[in-house]
């Protein structure tokens, strides 16, 4: 009878889903829908349909700045509180502006307010909250069922108007680099294959992930850490020219530093439970090609165009925009194609609550009026092939 | 239109860095100083790095009001330190220990919370340094508030002549700029003011993401004070004129599409060929009114009667 039991049940157990059991359970993360990578948000929902639904753990991404660095800025901050929400630790680092003021601007979860009275239900009465259900008397051996609380959502909206709360922000260990302030003491290392900004901040990043246990190859030794979580790193306008070091490192110029840098981080971060988001300022880096290398060396690129400032501010064709998307490269994973968005014509625009990337589209038109403007704007004085040559204003047929 | 340069001068509650960008055509130095002197009337004191003028040319430039706030660094007189071999850094040099806030320090009289900074010019200290050390030394003093406590805002004033230095050395400096103010070689005349000394464009960075590109005309009196004007209204008046106005298509037509009342009539009465004659015989006749005539023969077979009783014979 047992044998028959036994056979029956091995027989009905025989089918075992594959990824069920491999993937590991950490908040803020997904599995992947086309290559089973364990993904996380960049807080910008339609920024993580765009890379392919989110960023995979152990990637890195690089966002090529605006002219003014803001928008860039922005992404970053949202980078950072989805992953206050999430439970994930923070690492941000910067040279211009102090990291902990950047800490401070993060915008507020629009959930925030009800994770805080979540918490503040939470720690006293635990108790209380376990008041057996009283309908009928086989209803109380039932397993409690957790309603779905927002923390575990993927990617949540927050408002840029408000930023966060210190009883948010000391949800998460966060950990800053303030490259002027890391740099006062001097200490030279032996044999150097990178700049000291770099070589220091790599160090700093190494030392991140080996005592925040975040490193795979280690955990699988030692569990004592059941509860595992990601470290998200941040990196603000790394490659500006405070981040250079021309004189004090002979031989290496900076962006073979930086592209060792990339190449080095990107090693580490690839068996780490870690992901990190770099801003740069390209349009700073004179040669194209330069500009590619860097590309190569993330998973990710992902530039953006702001309008502030530009003539195209003022083209009704992106009135609606405030500027545009343009994705230099996506991430391939664990896979030989990489998920395609359907256009390369994306545009951004920013509101209070959120901030959203789309196709960009004519705007409808609804004057009657039988010109259309942006006809004549979006082409600026290039004649097209069918257009006279000697009359410019004339009607061309 | 408000002029975007004095609104820089009124509120500015943060620290700002102000790049003025000239040439050898266009000296900013009269632009830089006059607004020195307006912005530091509310300001505690009234730094200046000169390394192109003598000191006495340089106080030259600063207004009665300010001149006691004044604190001339002097870098020209003894540039490299040759006067004095026992001092261990050079002026024009910025070490850690010697760079402009630690120099600013060493004069900073006690429970002085604003000050202006003017770097006349940061073109000199670029032959002796690299961009980043220029960069970190500029930045160390626009966030001085960080470091030192009593100091609540710094705004600093940098000269370049930008036409000395590449590219990539100017790109990084407006990185690091708030403000740039870039010195153009556009004739003034056109403005408004009278005697104007020059025109600027001015591209004002805020810390909301709004960016600010206005050009402006601007004119220095004898008493150091400063009257600007917006300088593109002109242009724009011309430029609807040109650009905005909607392209007539009737213009250039070969055949005339705009007919007159009487231009119309005339038209329709032209014949036109290719209608066989017959049909120009029937054009004679008014439309609507035709008419038929029938002369019954004997083959005939005429019924008075009307079957359907509806020809109205």
């Amino acid at each position: 009878m047992a044998a028959t039991m036994s056979t029956a049940s091995g027989v009905k157990t025989s089918f075992q889903r594959k990824g069920k059991a491999k993937s590991v359970q950490i908040q803020g993360t997904r599995p992947s829908l086309h290559n089973n990578l364990l993904l996380v948000s960049t807080g910008v929902p339609s920024f993580d349909f765009i890379l392919g639904g989110g960023l995979a753990v152990g990637s890195v991404l690089l966002i090529e700045e605006d002219t003014y660095g803001h928008y860039a800025q922005i992404l970053l901050r949202y980078f950072l509180a989805e992953g206050i929400m999430s439970g994930h630790n923070l690492f941000l680092a910067s040279a211009s502006q102090n990291p902990q003021k950047i800490l401070k601007m993060l915008p507020f979860p629009v959930e925030g307010d009800k994770l805080l009275a979540g918490d503040a239900k939470n720690d006293p009465t635990t108790s209380a909250g376990v008041e057996p259900m009283k309908i009928a008397w086989r209803y109380e051996s039932l397993p409690k069922v957790e309603g779905n609380t927002p923390s575990h959502k993927f990617g949540h909206s927050y408002d840029l108007s408000r930023t966060v709360t210190p009883e948010l922000l000391s949800r998460v260990i966060t950990d800053t680099f303030y490259l002027p302030e890391e740099m006062k003491e001097e200490s030279k290392s032996s044999p150097l294959y990178l700049c000291p900004t770099h070589q220091k901040l790599l160090r700093r990043i190494e030392s991140q992930i080996r005592d925040g246990g975040y490193h795979l190859t280690d955990s699988v030794q030692s569990k004592q850490t059941p509860e595992r979580t990601i470290l998200r790193i941040a990196l603000h306008s790394l490659g500006s020219p405070l981040w250079w070091d021309e004189n004090s490192s002979e031989g290496i110029d900076t962006l073979t530093s930086l592209c060792r840098f990339l190449h080095a981080l990107r090693g580490l971060l690839r068996n780490s439970l870690a992901v990190a988001v770099v801003t740069m300022p390209t349009h700073l880096l004179e040669v194209f090609t330069d500009v590619r290398r860097l590309e190569r060396l993330c998973d990710a690129a992902v530039q953006i165009e702001s309008f502030a400032g530009s003539e195209k501010e003022t083209n009704p064709m992106y009135e609606e925009y405030h500027g545009l998307v343009h994705v230099k490269q996506l991430p391939r994973l664990n896979s030989l194609t990489l998920s395609t968005p359907d256009t390369a014509d994306l545009g951004f625009k920013l509101k209070r609550k959120k901030f959203t990337i789309e196709k960009l589209h004519l705007p409808p038109e609804f004057s009657d009026s039988t010109s259309r403007p942006q006809e004549d704007v979006v082409l600026p004085s290039s004649s097209t092939g069918c257009s006279s040559i000697f009359q410019k204003r004339g009607l061309d047929f | 239109m408000p002029s975007v340069f004095l609104q820089n001068v009124k509120g500015q509650e943060g620290s700002s860095f102000l790049l003025f960008e000239d040439s050898r055509t266009h000296s900013g130095r009269l632009l830089l100083y006059a607004l020195a002197n307006q912005i530091s009337e509310r300001f505690d004191q009234f730094h200046v790095f000169t390394t192109e003028l003598s000191p006495d040319e340089t106080s030259s430039y600063i207004g009665s009001e300010v001149s006691s706030k004044l604190i001339l660094h002097d870098i020209w007189t003894d540039p490299l330190g040759w006067n004095n071999p026992a001092e261990e850094t050079d002026p024009l040099k910025l070490n850690p220990g010697s760079d402009f806030i630690s120099r600013l320090c060493c004069r900073l009289a006690p429970s002085v919370s604003k000050i202006v900074v003017v770097i006349d010019t940061i073109s000199s200290f670029l032959p002796y340094h690299t961009d980043s050390q220029m960069c970190s030394a500029i930045l160390s003093l626009v966030t001085a508030s960080e470091r030192i406590s009593d100091i609540q805002n710094v705004q600093v004033l940098g000269l370049l002549h930008s036409d000395l230095h590449s590219e990539k050395t100017v790109k990084a400096l407006r990185y690091l700029a708030t403000t740039q103010i870039k010195l153009s070689v556009e004739d003034p005349s056109l403005s408004t003011i009278r005697d104007a000394h020059g025109v600027f464009e001015i591209l004002q960075n805020k810390k909301n993401g709004k960016v600010k590109r206005q050009k402006e005309v601007y004119r220095v009196d004898g008493n150091h004070h400063l009257e600007l004007s917006v300088y593109d209204q002109q242009q724009k008046q011309e430029n609807s004129h040109g650009n905005d106005a909607q392209p007539d298509p009737t213009a250039n037509l070969t055949f005339n599409l705009t007919l007159k009342e009487s231009e119309r009539i005339a038209k329709e009465k032209v014949v036109l060929p290719y209608i066989s004659n017959k049909d120009k015989s029937e054009l004679v006749t008014p439309p609507g009114s035709g008419q038929i005539f029938y002369e019954p023969d004997d083959a005939d077979d005429f019924d008075e009667e009307d079957p359907d009783d509806d020809l109205d014979i």
